[in-house]
């Protein structure tokens, strides 16, 4: 045996292969899961360091990817009884530009172009070429842009303009100019126009209520702004919201007035017509529905006449006639005689007087135990206590008043709620002007009962004649807003005070009836509804000084229709007429009344009730048709 | 060699699950952003209704349908507005039109307005009215009924 001879190598193990093959493939593996995890961890890392800490450069490329903007909310409306709106928010634009922006952009612009044109920077201005094209859009000078660019070169905020309408924006948008933005922004509406704006009054700029009841209900009327936080892409197109960073807005409240438009401009309609006629100064008009208080219309007219001192002014319309005070509430005047209706109606209560008690009044100036002489126009002698009411005689009331203690004047003057604001929550409402109990002497006992030494404002006149219009004799609150809610036109709301008892009520209707029949008012008799009211022709005080202007005058004419059941209150004051057109409140201010009453219950459907032979009587040339009639 | 299979596979594996979590991120963000311009739809279409409100109520103003009215020869007839019932005091809410006196037919009570409901819903057609006084525009004119006041 030859055991020196090599032994044959050994075959290698199979198992010994396989698992050489398998540690290598192990190791293979090993590498590729830990390049693989490696490269994960790498980009775990990446992701980390763009989201936290990008680099100047890509953060610049990136931008700002969030905006945060107000979601605009609406202004309540102001909307009249049947609904119509009367003012209404809008979204409109506001234009501004980052002056600092376009000078950097106009001169980046300017040295690339310098390359092929090497006259561009020699020539460039940015804001010379930015005002060149704003101005066309703005309808502005060229020049007054520039100014405004460069006086501001420095800002990085300028408001162009504070609105712009649609099609300006669309112009913008087209033009599209570096650092010039539009901002979207509440505009304020007023779709009927001049249409009562001295009683809605105006927002300013910020959207907030400048006057009237834009500023009175401005609290109600405010909206509350939303907010929007959006990312954006490089472009700073919205990518998207997220649910958390969305704030819905909060619109404002709707303010229901009970003015109704319809009957609003029949009013001004006749009120301006006269006023322009008769050369005023201006004049009031309020129509109140007798059943609840709604005031249907409230008209507030100033004009400044060429030549004249005027004895009224408002500063505040001249900045916009919006922005006046409504003088129905605000500016109080003498009565003069149509106060004498509730003079007439309280003797009578008392049982002072009777109607057909016949009024001793000699055929000249009364004279009054103390010594006072009353004029009056005519001096028809002894006449019944209801014809001194028709007639308007200054001796018969102030005879009959003197019969009344101070006390009980003072009372009437009180109870009708004569030196007491409405309350109906308008900012500025006078009280009116009534003499103290202290200070009432015999001559403000005569006065008052002329209307004069008592000052008071259209709407306390309407609420005081209420009472007469209303079957139960009540005084009712006028309502200028109607509460929220359903609620019901023409409900009979009751009333806060008895001042005439039912059968005074009657007697006075009739008298006063009679004025408008064959009295002071004969003018303002209706073809078509039977009216009773009471006339008033007062002097102007002389601004300033005692006593009274005898050739300026504030004529009125207070009524209600129709006669049974009274639907509507109307008072027409015309301020200053020009003494040669005509000054008497039956003459100027009856007529206007007259037009509104007839209009007004014709629209709101009262079937008619004047007699039709008073009718064809007055047709046949009885009361002359006012132009403002005819001019229709 | 299995073993690299299933690494390849785990790895396949996760890279399928990371696509497919990238891909519904990306859903994700496109329904976002399909929300947000659904959003500003609204809000446009919301500023455009503000827009269309005041252009309606600019039309419907009180002096441009008088005007329409006469230039059209249209006679305008009152409305009951909408809610509106029978006065408290059951009496004066009438919505009945003018009747005509002159014509020898009595006006009617405006406490009781003949041939009427109390709180009906509009007031009928009015008839003719008064021809005593043609020089009044509103009573010479034509009556069409087919208009009213109510807007």
């Amino acid at each position: 045996m030859d055991t020196d001879a090599p032994a044959p190598a050994p075959a290698a193990p199979a198992g010994i292969d396989e698992s050489t093959q398998s540690s290598r493939t192990r190791g293979w593996a090993r590498v590729v899961t830990c390049c693989t995890a490696a490269l994960l961890c790498l980009t775990l890392v990446r992701v980390a360091q763009l989201k936290t800490v990008p680099s100047e450069r890509l953060d610049a490329a990136a931008g700002r990817r969030t905006s945060v903007r107000p979601e605009l909310a609406q202004r309540g409306g102001i909307i009249d009884q049947r609904g119509r709106p009367m003012a209404v928010s809008l979204v409109g634009w506001r234009l501004f530009c980052d002056p600092a922006f376009i000078y950097e952009s106009g001169w980046d612009k300017a040295k690339k172009a310098s390359k092929t044109d090497p006259n561009a920077v020699a020539e460039c201005d940015p804001f010379r070429d930015a005002a060149i094209a704003l101005a066309p859009v703005l309808r502005q000078a060229p020049q007054a842009v520039h100014e405004l660019l460069q006086k501001n070169a420095e800002r990085r905020y300028v408001v162009l303009a504070q609105e712009i309408d649609d099609s300006q924006a669309d112009a913008l948008r087209h033009l599209d100019l570096d650092g010039v933005r539009l901002e979207p922004k509440l505009v304020r509406d007023y779709p009927a126009g001049p249409l009562a704006s001295q009683l809605i009054g105006k927002v300013g700029f910020e959207h907030t209520g400048q006057a009237g009841v834009e500023f009175a209900f401005n609290r109600q009327l405010t909206p509350t702004d939303g907010k929007v936080k959006a990312l954006r892409d490089a472009f700073g197109r919205t990518l998207w919201i997220n649910r958390e960073d969305y704030v819905p807005g909060d619109d404002g409240q709707d303010v229901r007035l009970s003015i109704d438009l319809v009957i609003q401009e029949i009013a001004e309609r006749h009120l301006t017509a006269m006023v322009d006629e008769v050369n005023a100064g201006g004049g009031r008009l309020i129509v109140m529905d007798a059943d609840n208080g709604d005031i249907l219309a409230m008209c507030d007219v100033l004009r400044e006449r060429a030549g004249w001192k005027e004895a009224t002014h408002d500063p505040s319309r001249r900045i916009h006639p919006a922005l006046g005070r409504n003088r129905n509430f605000t500016d109080p005047y003498e009565p003069g005689s149509t106060f004498k209706s509730f003079v007439w109606a309280r003797a009578t209560q008392l049982g002072l007087a009777k109607p057909s008690e016949i009024i001793q009044l000699p055929h000249g100036p009364y004279v009054t135990p103390f010594g006072r002489t009353i004029h009056d126009v005519k001096y028809p002698g002894p006449v019944s206590w209801k014809t001194v009411l028709i007639k308007s005689l200054n001796g018969g009331m102030a005879s009959v008043a003197l019969r009344m203690s101070h006390e009980q004047m003072e009372q009437m003057v009180r109870d009708y709620g004569f030196g007491q604001k409405t309350g109906m929550g308008i900012p500025g409402e006078s009280g009116g002007i009534v003499t103290s109990a202290a200070k009432w002497t015999k001559y403000t006992q005569t006065s008052v009962a002329m209307g004069h030494e008592v000052a008071v404002t259209p709407i306390q006149m309407v609420r005081a004649f209420s009472s007469f219009a209303r079957p139960d004799g009540t005084i009712v609150q006028p309502r200028l807003v109607l509460p929220s809610g359903p609620v019901q036109p023409h409900a009979f709301v009751p009333g806060v005070k008895q001042v005439v008892t039912p059968t005074v009520l009657a007697e006075a209707k009739e008298a006063m009836a009679g004025v408008v029949e064959e009295g002071t008012a004969r003018k303002a008799q209706s073809d078509w509804y039977q009216m009773y009211g009471k006339t008033g022709t007062a002097e102007l005080a002389v601004p300033g000084q005692k006593g009274y202007d005898r050739d300026r005058y504030v004529a009125s004419f207070l009524a209600a229709a129709p006669l049974e059941h009274s639907r509507i209150v109307v008072l027409c004051v015309i301020d200053d007429p020009d003494k040669r057109k005509g000054h008497f409140g039956g003459s100027i201010a009856g007529p206007v009344v007259r037009d509104v009453v007839d209009e007004t219950l014709k629209y709101l459907g009262v079937p008619y009730d004047q007699d039709p032979s008073k009718r064809s009587k007055t047709a046949g040339g009885g009361a002359k048709p006012a132009k403002v009639a005819q001019a229709r | 060699m299995r073993l690299l299979v299933k690494v390849s596979f785990i790895v396949v594996a996760l890279g399928a699950m990371g696509l497919g979590l990238l891909a519904l991120r990306q859903q994700r963000y496109e329904v976002s952003n399909q929300i947000s311009r659904a959003h500003n739809r609204v809000v446009d279409q919301e500023r455009a209704i503000w827009r269309m409100q005041a252009e309606v109520a600019r039309r419907t103003d009180p002096r441009d349908i008088r005007d329409a009215a006469e230039r059209l020869h249209i006679e305008l007839v009152p409305i009951q507005p909408a809610g509106s019932t029978q006065a408290a005091d059951g009496g004066a809410t009438s919505v009945t039109p003018p009747s005509d006196p002159a014509a020898g037919k009595a006006a009617p009570s405006p406490a009781k307005p003949a041939g009427k409901k109390p709180g009906a819903p509009k007031a009928a057609e009015p008839k003719k009215k008064p021809s005593t006084k043609p020089a009044r525009k509103d009573a010479a004119a034509p009556a069409r009924k087919d208009a009213t006041h109510g807007h």
